[in-house]
């Protein structure tokens, strides 16, 4: 007998020479097409997502408003400091100096409620030791206790009811052109250590200090961070590998080498608009297809260097303006947008 | 409907031919014809979210620790009525669930604020600014404190006749999240989820998403925070045909898996249905028979149905399903993060926003600038961009009310707070909203997609009652609504140049604003261009219609969608701190009262997108 094709997924009745081919059976089999066609399971669809962008970003604070000469305690004549780092949190909870003083657990005489003493699994970053190290002197070895640098993360969480995919992280850490006004030069991080780098790094190579990390929260244990599962990890990677355009850009799009398109508000074109031609650098993480289960806690963080004055000054930390070499969070402008698909449903 | 039904056969039918074939030639014309639709489908809706985020919210707000977004959830072109009335083919939608989320270190404890000043507590290097040491740290003994109360409101829009004061209607839902649950050592509920509201949503309304933390405050100077903020309220929404058509839909690839010319047309598969002449035998598994052509219709299934776009912007070369796009919104922040909540004009707190110049010297004409870079990896169809502009007033130095931080000689004391809507005619503001292409390539440039620019944001002409905003003037009409969420509403000046000043107006402090798309012949609150498709093209799409008018420039090859704001003094001589304001008395300029340029927590931008199926 010739092979023939037989319906396997509409009805599970089958007609061929030999077999009975009465009313019921036939009436069963158009049921059943007649069913499938009217209520179509969701996986028949081929395609059945669709994709949930979370975004965020900022301009921070312009850290030359951080004026040289001014003291962060001075408010003499309506002096500006720096005001606040938020989002961004030192990753390190253990130690008193990560307890507010005067609260319960910032002296050693305290009892230790730290239940999470390191956040952001896994993102130790080259030249910081959140736990210290030791070191080796002429005829001794000591450990040190105290941590050497710090590093900031800026945690996005989502409590996710349905099966998920996360398809796509993007972090754009957005830099002013190089040929812009200096007045107009505010975000300078040039992403490459300093003269002095981390142990195995050359002088002012390219730095190595960003993480991105996403992780799901154990279903059994949920606050500890130890056991987390790690869904993304980007680390210990040369940040300015992925600049955000490989061509030398003018600051603005009308003038200073080839222009191009632009829209309203252009950039450095309108006397108002001091910002320049997007550059820097963009992380992508594109194409993940990374499934989520169902009510899961997804943590996507990012996770910036600070690092001990020994590596500094550096890309994170640069020697002008004076006073905002402290502060890694006001050297570039961030822009964030998480990528999630999610099925079709039935309401 | 795309529903088909057949006739039963009854104990005792003589059983003929099209007993048989119908049903199949029906199932065959519904998969030929590309007419699955979602009342077909068991599950005929898809999720979209309207996903906020506040880097923190301090006490240093007004009210104390609390924070609301307006939102709107306009029908797509195709079925908004700007009479206002509902077409009743509009797909429904619904709020399914919320969820709210902070950072607070992974442990269960509060996070000091960048204003904590308890007396004896590690103050010693807190400027009368704040910026205190013990920022950012953990406290474990503030953490019941920390009862939060989130909720949704609505209410009409202006543009369907909302008037003055603008105040919410009605609550759709709240909750509180107890302290306790942000305490536990073993299970916290941050994130934390609702699920299962089944609120219907009307399009025409406003919506606002508030949260409320009171204990941020204290009267120690235990100021506490809620960093990362993260709001994702999930709403679902029928499913509905994707936008197609050279001269309905702009920037739509040409080419389609199926060919040249579909500009986002379907071709639908061949699907044959052998019918045995009437007379014939009925048989098992002739090419006419009831196998052969049961197992055509279960091929079809077998492969799957398609529908959809893929990641570059593709379509199938056939398709069967008829509803395969969905309702999207993506909310993009602007001007966020300030270093004082908001931005007020004095120049103490503008300039601290860079490219305006320092502390002592302004840079004249310069405006507050600010864009947001949205990657994309999906296709969209573009139809209503909205401008959410925040008013809402706060204390920049997170003084309590009545109170002031500084020496009142150096900054004055109303200086110190920011409550009046900024009180100057002469202020612009231009939003836009482009594609972008050049990531890592070779080339690089922009389409503009959506534009606002307005000027004078009180629109002050004379000395009235009702205040008035931008928005309204001839050739300037965007205005959607103006939404009042707090009692402590920013005020104020209406004046004009004869009578001088007049008395102190409360206003709103939201407004929504349409941002026209480019083109013409479009459907919205205002004249604007038709839908704008967006989607990451390969070679196969690289092929566009217009867009604006114009070839695109971003050649099919879209990479970001790009947000742009811009408030600046349309008087070129002046900073944004000297420009000149209304009224004289007190003061000349904006930077001597308490003025909002950008209220507390920045402001959105909402593009309303169609989005495809995707794999």
């Amino acid at each position: 007998m010739t092979w023939r094709k037989n319906a396997r997924t509409i009805t599970k009745e089958h007609f061929s020479d030999g077999t009975t081919i009465d009313g019921n059976r036939i009436d069963t089999a158009l049921d059943d097409v007649v069913d499938r066609v009217n209520e179509v399971p969701y996986g028949d669809l081929r395609k059945r997502w669709v994709p949930i962008t979370y975004v965020a970003g900022w301009t921070p604070q312009s850290p030359t408003s951080i004026e040289t000469g001014e003291d962060p305690t001075d408010s003499v004549n309506g002096k500006i400091s720096a005001t606040h780092h938020w989002p961004w949190m030192v990753v390190r909870n253990t130690g008193t100096d990560q307890v507010v003083d005067g609260t319960t657990g910032s002296t050693l005489s305290d009892d230790d409620l730290v239940t999470n003493p390191y956040r952001a699994k896994g993102a130790q970053a080259p030249g910081v030791f959140p736990f210290g190290g030791a070191t080796a002197g002429a005829g001794a070895y000591s450990d040190v206790s105290t941590p050497i640098g710090e590093q900031y993360a800026w945690t996005r969480s989502w409590f996710l009811e349905k099966p998920s995919i996360l398809d796509a992280i993007n972090l754009v850490f957005e830099l002013d052109n190089s040929a812009a006004p200096t007045a107009d030069k505010i975000y300078t991080n040039t992403f490459l250590y300093g003269t002095t780098a981390p142990d195995g790094y050359a002088a002012s190579s390219d730095d190595h200090g960003l993480a991105i990390i996403a992780t799901v929260d154990n279903e059994f244990d949920r606050e500890d961070q130890n056991l987390a599962d790690i869904e993304v990890m980007r680390k210990t990677f040369r940040i300015n590998n992925d600049k955000l355009s490989p061509l030398t850009l003018p600051t603005r799009s009308d003038t200073g080498g080839a222009p191009y398109d632009d829209f309203a508000p252009k950039p450095q074109v309108n006397a108002a608009v001091g910002a320049s031609t997007v550059g820097g650098v963009r992380i992508h993480l594109d194409s993940l297809n990374i499934p989520i289960h169902q009510n899961a806690r997804l943590r996507v963080s990012v996770v910036i260097p600070n690092y001990p004055s020994t590596l500094q000054p550096c890309g994170w930390h640069p020697s002008s303006p004076a006073l905002a070499k402290p502060y890694p969070w006001l050297q570039q402008k961030v822009h964030m947008t998480v990528t999630m698909l999610e099925e079709v449903t039935s309401g | 409907m795309a529903k088909i039904t057949r006739k039963r056969l009854a104990r005792g039918t003589k059983l003929m031919p099209e007993h048989v074939s119908a049903p199949l030639s029906a199932a065959a014309s519904e998969l030929q014809n590309i007419n699955i639709e979602k009342t077909q489908m068991k599950a005929p809706m898809a999720p979209f979210c309207v996903n906020l985020t506040l880097p923190y919210l301090t006490h240093d707000t007004t009210p104390v620790g609390t924070a609301s977004i307006p939102f709107a959830l306009p029908p797509l072109q195709e079925n908004f009525q700007a009479a206002g009335t509902y077409d009743p083919d509009a797909p429904q939608m619904k709020l399914k669930s919320v969820s709210f989320s902070w950072d607070q270190r992974a442990e269960p404890a509060a996070i000091a604020s960048q204003f904590w000043g308890l007396s004896g507590s590690g103050t010693a290097d807190t400027g009368k600014y704040g910026y205190s040491s013990e920022q950012g740290k953990i406290t474990y003994d503030d953490v019941s404190k920390l009862d939060i109360t989130l909720s949704i409101h609505c209410k009409d829009q202006a543009f369907f006749g909302n008037a003055y004061p603008h105040k919410l209607q009605r609550e759709l839902w709240s909750t509180v999240i107890p302290a306790s649950g942000f305490a536990g050592n073993t299970l916290r509920a941050n994130p934390f989820l609702v699920t299962d509201l089944d609120i219907a949503i009307d399009q025409h309304k406003t919506f606002v998403f508030a949260v409320s933390c009171p204990g941020l405050t204290d009267t120690q100077k235990r100021f506490l925070a809620l960093p990362s903020i993260e709001v994702s309220m999930k709403f679902v929404c029928e499913l509905m045909p994707r936008d197609s058509g050279q001269t309905d839909v702009q920037n739509i690839p040409q080419r389609g898996g199926s060919g040249n010319n579909k500009w986002g047309a379907k071709t639908g598969r061949t699907v044959t249905i052998n019918t045995p002449a009437a007379g014939d035998a009925i048989e098992a598994d002739a090419n006419e028979g009831v196998e052969y052509n049961v197992a055509v219709i279960d091929d079809e299934f077998r492969e799957k149905l398609s529908g959809g776009y893929d990641r570059f912007a593709d379509v199938p070369p056939s398709e069967a399903i008829k509803d395969d796009a969905a309702y999207e919104v993506i909310a993009v922040p602007l001007f966020q993060n300030a270093a004082h909540g908001g931005i007020s004009a004095n120049k103490t707190y503008s300039r601290t926003w860079p490219y305006t110049g320092t502390r002592t010297t302004g840079v004249a004409a310069r405006g507050l600038f600010d864009r947001r870079i949205v990657p994309i990896h999906h296709s969209y169809t573009i139809h209503h961009a909205i401008l959410a502009w925040n008013w809402t007033p706060f204390r920049p130095l997170g003084a309590a009310p009545g109170t002031t931080p500084i020496d009142p000689s150096v900054l004055d004391a109303t200086q110190q707070q920011a409550w009046l809507v900024c009180p100057s005619e002469a202020i612009g503001l231009k939003v836009g909203v482009g594609l972008g292409t050049g990531m890592s390539g070779d080339g690089f440039g922009y389409d503009e997609i959506a534009a606002l620019a307005l000027t004078d944001p009180n629109n002050t002409a004379a000395d009235v009652a009702v205040p008035d905003g931008w928005g309204t003037e001839s050739g300037q009409e965007t205005l959607i609504d103006r939404i009042k969420t707090i009692n402590a509403v920013p005020a104020v000046y209406p004046a004009d140049g004869a009578s001088g000043v007049g008395g102190l107006r409360t206003k709103w402090n939201w407004e929504l604003h349409s941002l026209g798309l480019a083109g013409s012949g479009g459907t919205g609150y205002y004249a604007q261009g038709k839908p704008v498709f967006t989607g990451p093209g390969w070679t196969t799409t690289q092929s566009r219609s217009n867009l604006g008018g114009a070839t695109p420039a971003t050649a099919g090859a879209e990479q970001w969608i790009e947000v742009r704001g811009l408030l600046y003094p349309t008087d070129a001589t002046k900073t944004l701190s000297n420009t000149v304001s209304f009224p004289t008395a007190g003061g000349s300029t904006i930077g001597d009262y308490a003025s909002i340029l950008v209220g507390y927590g920045g402001c959105y931008v909402y593009l309303i997108c169609k989005k495809s199926l995707t794999s």
